[in-house]
């Protein structure tokens, strides 16, 4: 298509906020007679978003029917909110409740197994992945050195391993604080768990 | 002494006083207290000096009591303050008070039963309208100017859709970016901190006072990471600056449910930024719509790892009696727990109990996790940038772009009334243009751009209220392009101002 691109003066400082840039940091397009160069025709963009492409609903489980939904039996209930530490439904009514919005949230969450994840690496958490980044990250000897010095073997026959406790550990700012001043109960200088009686 | 920052102090006060019934706040700073501070931190020399800021109440303060709206946590100060709070201090910052929250952060309106529902100043047709959640508190403090700006946290889009609902800047920094050291976890693999202000360039400044390294939080960036990715950025900046920006549009995020309003207030966006040179450049993230599910697998399952400590036996609420009682069947701290916990926050602890459960756990929790990379590699294939993370397996293609543009959230935000309506999973539809960013860890802002039919209507700073003029869109770059995201973003404000000189 014959539409020419339009080469735009921005000012780099129009980008400045009132704080001063940290150094690294840039305005980008500070050159914009380089935006003239031949590129392709710009798209239509009322015409891409034309369409809807899928619908979230379509997550969501049927009104009427739940047959097609998972189903938790109320044995398995029970015993996961033993495991939660949850206090069991006090009637029917309420247990049919909880067990019907599980098996809506089971419904919702079904989508994930409709796809191939066959050698996809499951993603735990974000960090360093790299063959770089792991090797940085692993412990040598090198940096456990200090504390093998410390390190003494006592016995004979039966050697044993022993830390020598050299002087007091820096604790400042870490241990000047009443773990158990947040407490709502406690005898003396310690906790408390009241267990019922059995049977 | 009465200098601008007293004065300024002096004006959210004010403000605190008006807008008290949208219980935006779960403790407040002693207003006294507060102007007897103001002129110290009247010290120019600390970027933040004198700027009142409210914290989301799921973040440690040692001098207000932290309870993340949970009844569980109804008593509890924490013995130390996070590194956020700290590092706000450090700046010269003053802290409002805490503000309220969904429980825990489990929510997308902010109606904790135990702190009681946060309502936004705006209305529809005389409705309350909900102020979007889990940091509705936050995003409420800000756009009534009863702070400065405010911290809040985002799992699965908490920072960002309170921001489009309010007309405020959310901004949600890379994961490992900002310290989660006394941000109480909810799901930790995808929890950060974000901020909430009225104008990008103040989200900048708040920014870089809390973006560095914390040792006491082992999942943030390591110094190493950080240089990777300043040299990385830097070169490509050296590239793009002899281009026009490269605008990805995700067709997977123009769903049947996207409302007309938010659709034009989109596409006239784009249109604008290509009218001004920039590329705009269709792609496709097809795992969007595995997205959400994978999400309400991954955060509830954490979830009910994170908040089994939560017993009433070392701090926080507990009922009295014993902590077990077998012959009614309740199992040791259940009774506490039970009483404790909203509905919402127990029914995510019972999910995630199943979806961990040895039947279940291969065919929902690890297979989320395998979703989930599915989506991180959906945003790798269209960021020009490589991913600071992993290791580059192939260079950047050519149709490759540097940022995404989408709506934060479907429609403008619904009325008190109609939320109340909705069921359980219903209101996890909210999530959907949110939580694929939260699942790649990468950084997202949501920036207000106007309604069509709401051009020329001029907003009183101090009288907040009436029906909302703007619509949140959301801009989302490679993880670790967080400088990049916020000033595209400033981009798109000058644009609604009308500073930018076309």
């Amino acid at each position: 298509m014959g539409v020419s691109r339009i080469a735009v003066r921005v000012p780099c400082s129009t980008f400045q906020s009132i704080y001063p840039l940290r150094s690294g940091r840039r305005c980008f397009h500070n050159t914009p007679t380089a935006w003239e160069r031949p590129t392709k025709p710009p798209v239509d963009i009322q015409q891409i978003l034309q369409e809807p492409t899928w619908s979230v609903e379509s997550l969501l489980p049927p009104k009427d029917v739940t047959a097609e939904s998972p189903t938790i039996a109320p044995e398995q209930f029970r015993k996961l909110l033993r495991l939660s530490a949850l206090p069991l439904p006090k009637n029917a009514e309420e247990e049919a409740s909880m067990l019907s919005t599980l098996s809506s949230q089971l419904h919702f969450a079904k989508e994930i197994q409709k796809v191939d994840t066959t050698g996809v690496a499951p993603l735990q958490s974000l960090r360093d992945e790299t063959t770089a980044g792991q090797t940085e990250q692993e412990i040598g000897l090198e940096a456990l050195e200090s504390a093998f010095r410390l390190e003494e073997s006592r016995g004979t026959y039966y050697k044993k391993i022993r830390r020598r406790q050299d002087g007091v550990s820096d604790t400042e700012g870490v241990e000047q604080w009443d773990p158990l001043k947040a407490a709502q109960k406690r005898v003396g200088r310690y906790f408390v768990v009241e267990g019922g009686k059995e049977g | 002494m009465s200098g601008p920052a007293l004065r300024n102090v002096q004006h959210h006060i004010a403000q605190q006083s008006k807008y008290a019934r949208l219980n935006a706040f779960i403790s407040l700073t002693d207003a006294a207290k507060l102007q007897a501070s103001a002129p110290a931190a009247e010290d120019a020399s600390k970027p933040l000096h004198g700027r009142l800021i409210a914290v989301k109440d799921n973040i440690a303060t040692a001098d207000l009591p932290t309870t993340a709206a949970s009844k569980i946590l109804s008593n509890y100060t924490s013995p130390y303050p996070s590194t956020v709070a700290t590092l706000l201090t450090f700046a010269g910052a003053l802290v409002a008070g805490k503000t309220n929250l969904d429980e825990f952060g489990m929510g997308s309106h902010s109606r904790a039963p135990f702190a009681g529902p946060v309502l936004s100043p705006y209305t529809r047709n005389g409705e309350t309208l909900s102020p979007g959640g889990s940091s509705g508190g936050s995003a409420v403090a800000v756009t009534t100017g009863q702070c400065w700006a405010a911290l809040g946290t985002d799992t699965g889009g908490s920072v960002r859709l309170p921001a489009a609902y309010t007309g405020t800047v959310g901004f949600k920094p890379s994961y490992g970016r900002v310290s989660r050291w006394g941000v109480l976890d909810y799901a930790n693999s995808l929890d950060t901190v974000g901020t909430l202000t009225s104008t990008v360039g103040d989200a900048k400044g708040l920014y870089e006072a809390l973006d560095q390294y914390d040792v006491r939080d082992p999942t943030s960036l390591p110094g190493a990471v950080r240089e990777r990715i300043t040299k990385a950025v830097m070169a490509r900046d050296e590239k793009r600056k002899d281009r026009p920006l490269r605008v990805g549009v995700p067709f997977e995020y123009n769903i049947t449910s996207l409302s007309s309003v938010v659709k034009r207030a989109w596409t006239s966006l784009l249109q604008r930024l290509q009218a001004a040179g920039h590329e705009i450049v269709p792609v496709s993230l097809p795992s969007t719509r595995l997205a959400l599910s994978a999400y309400y697998v991954l955060a509830p399952a954490e979830a009910s790892s994170n908040l089994a400590k939560y017993d009433g036996v070392r701090y926080g609420a507990r009922v009295s009696g014993p902590d077990a009682l077998p012959k009614e069947d309740l199992v040791l701290f259940a009774k506490t727990r039970g009483e404790g916990f909203g509905p919402e926050v127990r029914r995510r602890i019972l999910l995630g109990a199943y979806t961990l459960s040895s039947e279940a756990i291969d065919n929902y929790f690890i297979q989320a996790q395998k979703v989930r990379r599915l989506v991180q590699k959906d945003f790798d294939n269209v960021f020009g940038l490589a991913h600071p993370l992993l290791d580059e397996v192939q260079a950047a293609g050519e149709d490759t772009v540097d940022v995404l543009i989408a709506p934060t959230a479907p429609t403008l935000p619904p009325t008190i009334k109609e939320v109340e309506q909705l069921t359980p999973v219903e209101s996890y539809m909210n999530d959907v243009f949110t939580v694929p960013a939260s699942l790649a860890g990468l950084p997202a802002v949501s920036v207000p751009v106007k309604l069509a039919d709401a051009a020329g209507k001029v907003q009183n700073a101090d009288e907040v209220g009436g029906e909302v003029t703007t619509t949140g869109m959301q801009v989302i770059a490679q993880f670790g392009d967080d400088d990049l995201v916020l000033e595209v973003a400033e981009l798109i404000e000058k644009m609604q101002s009308g500073t930018y000189n076309m």
